[in-house]
């Protein structure tokens, strides 16, 4: 066998070219070989339910130590949010037909209580969450105190669409916005006009350095601004919205922004 | 100002500062040493391929330095080789294997990366077996053993 083979260094650096079905291949290899390709194979790991191609939990658990990153897309069988990976960074919560998730039965509950979990399992180590479609989880203020409580939680990317809509009841939202407080890198999309309403006032965003706000829908200058301003450290500003309204952009928004943010090098787009 | 290199079988090479340079082990001696006449000792690689790796260096001289890209995500990164590199690698595995372990160990890493694509070529469409007679690496997994490594990560497999 050639010498460069068995150096587990050459044999990732073989493996970050390989597709998914020759990585798992290659573990069938030899022992060494093995060992080598599952550290990749098992390093980003994407559960879909209905997916034959997602590692079952028996093979998670034994590579649970190489996982990264985990993406858990609702509703998947909730014994995966009981995995415990300690080298994750990156954990994704997608719903899939996030509306329908409400007629699984218990599924609400249970999953909300499991997702909980498996966030505060991972405190120490979180340092980005991404949250896609998940309104019926992550609609109760404990979800957004756990997240908060990441201490080394760096990025936070909220997808949200129904999330906050005004229901009258305000504290997930308030213990959402506090949550979006402690990290530094902060991406919210489809965030809508009402949420912008409930910021609460104390709230400092001075932690936050990059604020990407994409397909921001419902807008309303004066509104998005006074919390925006508050992120007093902001360095990197991507903004898009849905529905442009060019009287507003003019009468109280972009041109009155560098004076907020005196350290802002990239406003985009 | 030229900069010599000397081959673990004591082979003299004489190449631009700015070629030798695309070898950050290179850089970073000389760096600490300063500008001096004395020659570079690489005891790990031969002349055979100490000359193609300088080759290399010599065509890609005036490359923008690669910006490190983190993302380990197999799915973001590209397998295309340039024309001129595909041709560079058309050697014998012997070569091709012991380019890798030069590149690595004089880190540079764009050829580090044209090499490793070679082989993450050769090992597509390939079955265990086929990879294991190609590169002569002796199975040593029971049948139970592969057969269990096969259930278990077959969910990659199944596309």
């Amino acid at each position: 066998m050639q010498q460069a083979l068995s150096i587990p260094e050459i044999l990732a650096q073989i493996g970050k070219f390989l597709d998914l079905k020759s990585l798992s291949i290659c573990t069938r290899v030899s022992k060494s070989w093995s060992a080598a390709f599952d550290t990749i194979l098992y390093r980003h790991v994407s559960i879909m339910v209905f997916n034959r191609h997602s590692p079952s939990i028996r093979a998670l658990k034994r590579h649970a130590r190489q996982t990264f990153s985990l993406t858990l897309t609702l509703p998947v069988d909730l014994a995966y949010f009981t995995l415990k990976c300690p080298s994750l960074r990156v954990l994704h919560l997608h719903g899939w037909l996030g509306t329908r998730l409400k007629t699984i039965a218990g599924y609400r509950t249970r999953g909300h209580r499991k997702a909980l979990a498996l966030i505060q399992q991972h405190q120490r180590t979180l340092m980005t969450v991404s949250v896609g479609l998940l309104w019926p989880i992550a609609k109760s203020p404990e979800f957004w105190t756990a997240i908060a409580a990441c201490p080394r939680l760096e990025t936070l990317l909220v997808r949200s669409e129904k999330m906050f809509v005004n229901n009258g009841d305000h504290s997930e939202q308030e213990a959402f916005w506090n949550a979006c407080t402690k990290v530094s890198d902060l991406i919210l999309k489809d965030l809508r006009f009402q949420a912008a309403v409930n910021v609460p006032a104390g709230l400092d965003f001075s932690q936050v350095r990059k604020l990407e706000l994409l397909r921001t829908e419902g807008w309303h200058a004066a509104k998005q601004v006074m919390w925006m301003e508050r992120c007093s450290e902001l360095r990197v500003l991507n903004w898009t919205l849905l529905k442009v309204e060019p009287p507003v952009v003019g009468a109280s928004g972009l041109t009155t922004f560098p004076a907020s943010w005196p350290k802002l090098r990239e406003l985009r787009p | 100002m030229p900069v010599t290199l000397t081959s673990l079988d004591d082979v003299k090479f004489t190449v631009d500062k700015d070629v030798a340079e695309r070898s950050i082990l290179i850089k970073n001696m000389i760096e600490d040493v300063g500008e001096s006449d004395s020659p570079i000792p690489l005891p790990n690689v031969s002349s055979a391929v100490l000359k193609k790796v300088i080759e290399y260096c010599e065509h890609h001289r005036n490359d923008p330095v690669q910006v490190q890209d983190e993302t380990d995500d197999p799915r973001k990164r590209s397998n295309d080789i340039e024309e001129w590199d595909m041709k560079f690698m058309a050697v014998d595995q012997e070569m091709l294997f012991e380019i890798i372990l030069a590149a690595n160990y004089l880190d540079i890493k764009p050829l580090l990366d044209v090499g490793c694509k070679t082989v993450a070529n050769i090992i597509k469409g390939k079955t265990p077996e086929e990879i294991r007679k190609t590169f002569n690496i002796v199975n040593d997994f029971t049948p139970e053993e592969e057969a269990q490594i096969k259930k278990e990560n077959e969910w990659a497999e199944d596309r």
